[in-house]
């Protein structure tokens, strides 16, 4: 079997020995809330002053403009139903989601899917809020990775998503908007 | 896609001759090179990132037969079905089985340098499967019936003219629009159409997590997650190379990673799949395809150091002012050479280099690109099939510089000719290097007689010191 043969050529692999390094970063101790809110400028998201009070009101205000809206947040009751088949979440107009931590160094927020009811929630809704506590902020990606690991064992996808989707393939211009959310708004609570 | 058989300088000669787009492909790449440089010095701690990522990289190269095995049983454990594939051919094989067992019509992809590289899409379009690349910039050239140029930015060589054109033709955009934002939401527009409408998804696999069984996948578009979340049956490609041991190490390349490749601190999405959805079913394919040879080669192995950001490329003054078209292999520039130039049947890619060693400047995993460009040129010279022309003059040249005699004498007589035949007379003798450059004007005296005559103390001196 090609099993058996790709570990076998394996064998003899001039490669040398070379020992697992110690990842010993130290992580960055300055005012994390300002570091994530200038990340997130640089990947083209937002981050929303006012907590809880602000997304209701910024939710029933989309509601009232007659936008359709997805929340998985138990406390904001949007007014789409969601679906049982991924594909029914295609007419979403906004998104509401619960992201467990912000990297600070790169504006990413860690969705998992524990707070999803469908995998493609976040990414098929053409613009997505995310609601993160507001002291779950860590540094980095090393500290992100730390946390992670004592996330549920049994967690079958996560992503970290940093800003909307976005592309430069024309000729460099970035554009925001590519097949993910066009815009993106994260709301400390 | 048709058999190269043009040396690069030939194939470059074509790109070249268009002076204007040689000097915005250069310039377009360059401001990546510029993002990138930002982005490394805003971390103080870059050069710690880069030495442990080559250190991480170069363990798990070592180990991988023990960290595939505990890859694939924690993918096991979590219902993933795991398959192993020597060959593209193989790959191919086990991709359409998979497919045609579900009926599967349409297929949604994103981008993967190793489907490229095992020639899937044709494999597949052959069998009556529809592939739909789903990253904007490979959906133009695949619209355009392209390779990629560029293993990031794939559409680099386009202007936004010429997309809109490719546009109006095949989507039915307006004539004359050229505005990247429109574009791209007509691309937006017809591609949710196909990603609603496929049976299965494809992506390639930025890391593999041997400790937790687990695929990450990293795109700026969402068009990875667009695919893989909506139908039931996902499928990622991965070179036996792509293992890293534990979250911990992903981290590290995951700092880089963007960064590197176009001065992001992270890409838009960075996602881990571990297991199917509910309801669906999950396939990961690991292939080896020629890199377990090349790790019999010490040097030739640190080239799977790679984490494919495409840093290389932007920096490379070769590629950028040659286009990615030039090297007759799927993946182009520094990089291309270093794992493909086994492919390149005119064997003339490792010269396309000018030793300059930016790009080992540049790599995030610091793989000693331009030491594996060169010692390419060895291998070829040893074999002996270098590429036409250097078999005949390079011999001759190694003797002539090899004795001071005919050196002196030679170089003497170029200083004469230099100074008393007129330049029009001589170009032609200079071949491809004075194509576009003025002779040099003629010194009076030789080095060594310059130093004779100037400092002779030196000479004294290191005589003396033998
Ligand atoms: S060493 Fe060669 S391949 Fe690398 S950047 Fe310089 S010219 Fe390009």
């Amino acid at each position: 079997m090609s099993k058996q043969a790709i570990l076998e050529a394996l064998k003899s692999s001039a490669m040398e020995k070379v020992a697992m390094p110690t990842i010993d970063i130290a992580p960055v101790t300055t005012d994390l809330k300002a570091y994530l809110a200038q990340s997130l400028a640089t990947v083209a998201g937002r981050l929303e002053d006012g907590g809880m009070a602000a997304l209701n009101a910024r939710v029933e205000e989309l509601m009232s403009g007659g936008n359709k809206v997805l929340s998985t947040l138990a406390d904001i009751p949007g007014n789409h139903k969601g679906a049982d088949d991924p594909h029914g979440l295609a007419d979403v107009d906004f998104a509401v989601i619960k992201g467990e931590f912000a990297v600070a160094e790169n504006g990413a927020v860690w969705v998992a899917e524990t707070a999803l009811s469908q995998r493609i929630a976040p990414f098929i809704c053409e613009n997505l809020l995310l609601v993160v506590e507001k002291d779950a902020i860590v540094a980095n990606m090393h500290e992100a990775m730390t946390h992670l690991g004592k996330l549920d064992a049994s967690l079958g996808f996560g992503v970290f998503i940093a800003g909307p989707s976005k592309t430069a393939d024309i000729e460099q211009a970035l554009v925001v908007g590519a097949h993910g959310a066009c815009s993106l708004s994260l709301y400390l609570v | 896609m048709q058999k190269v058989i043009q040396t690069h300088a030939k194939a470059a000669d074509i790109f070249c001759r268009d002076e204007s787009r040689v000097d915005w492909h250069s310039k377009a790449l360059w401001v990546l090179r510029e993002k990138r440089d930002r982005a490394a010095s805003s971390l103080p701690e870059w050069e710690t990132l880069r030495a442990l990522g080559s250190q991480i990289k170069l363990h798990t190269l070592r180990e991988l037969p023990s960290y595939l095995e505990a890859f694939e049983a924690k993918c096991l454990s979590q219902g993933v079905q795991v398959h192993w594939a020597k060959d593209g051919a193989e790959h191919n094989r086990i991709v359409h089985e998979i497919l045609s067992r579900h009926g599967v019509k349409k297929l949604v992809k994103s981008k993967s340098m190793l489907t490229e590289e095992c020639h899937l899409n044709p494999f597949l379009e052959g069998k009556g499967i529809e592939v739909i690349d789903t990253d904007l910039g490979e959906r133009i050239i695949q619209l355009n019936h392209q390779p990629p140029s560029h293993i990031v930015v794939p559409a680099i060589h386009m202007k936004k003219e010429e997309v809109g054109d490719l546009f109006h033709e095949k989507l039915g955009t307006p004539k004359g629009e050229s505005d990247p934002t429109r574009l791209t939401r007509a691309a937006r527009a017809h591609l949710r159409e196909q990603f609603l409408s496929a049976d299965a998804a494809m992506t390639g696999v930025n890391m593999a997590v041997a400790s937790e069984g687990a695929v990450i996948v990293c795109t700026n578009e969402g068009n990875a997650d667009m695919g893989a979340n909506l139908p039931k049956l996902q499928l990622h490609s991965m070179g036996i190379d792509k293992i890293v041991p534990d979250l911990d190490s992903a981290a590290v390349l995951l700092r880089m990673l963007a960064r590197n490749a176009t001065g992001q601190p992270i890409t838009t999405y960075s996602s881990l799949y571990r297991t199917p959805k509910p309801g669906g079913e999950m396939h990961v394919i690991i292939v080896d395809n020629g890199r377990s040879d090349m790790m019999r080669d010490k040097l030739l192995g640190e080239a799977l150091k790679c984490i494919r950001c495409g840093g290389c490329l932007n920096t490379c003054p070769v590629y950028r002012r040659s286009g990615g078209y030039s090297y007759g292999h799927t993946i182009p520039g520094p990089i291309g050479i270093a794992v493909g130039a086994d492919e390149d049947s005119t064997h003339s890619s490792p010269w396309a280099c000018t030793l300059c060693g930016s790009c080992s400047f540049v790599c995030p995993t610091k793989v000693p690109l331009d030491k594996i460009i060169f010692h390419r040129r060895r291998l070829y010279a040893e074999r002996k099939s270098l590429p036409y022309g250097k078999s005949g003059y390079m011999p001759l040249v190694g003797r002539f510089m090899a004795s001071p005699l005919l050196l002196d004498t030679g170089m003497a007589a170029a200083r004469v000719a230099l100074k008393i035949l007129p330049h029009s007379l001589l170009k032609p003798m200079s071949g491809a290097w004075g194509k576009y450059r003025e002779l040099p004007a003629a010194p009076g005296s030789s080095f060594e007689g310059w130093v004779k005559k100037n400092r002779p103390e030196l000479l004294v001196k290191s005589k003396g010191e033998k």
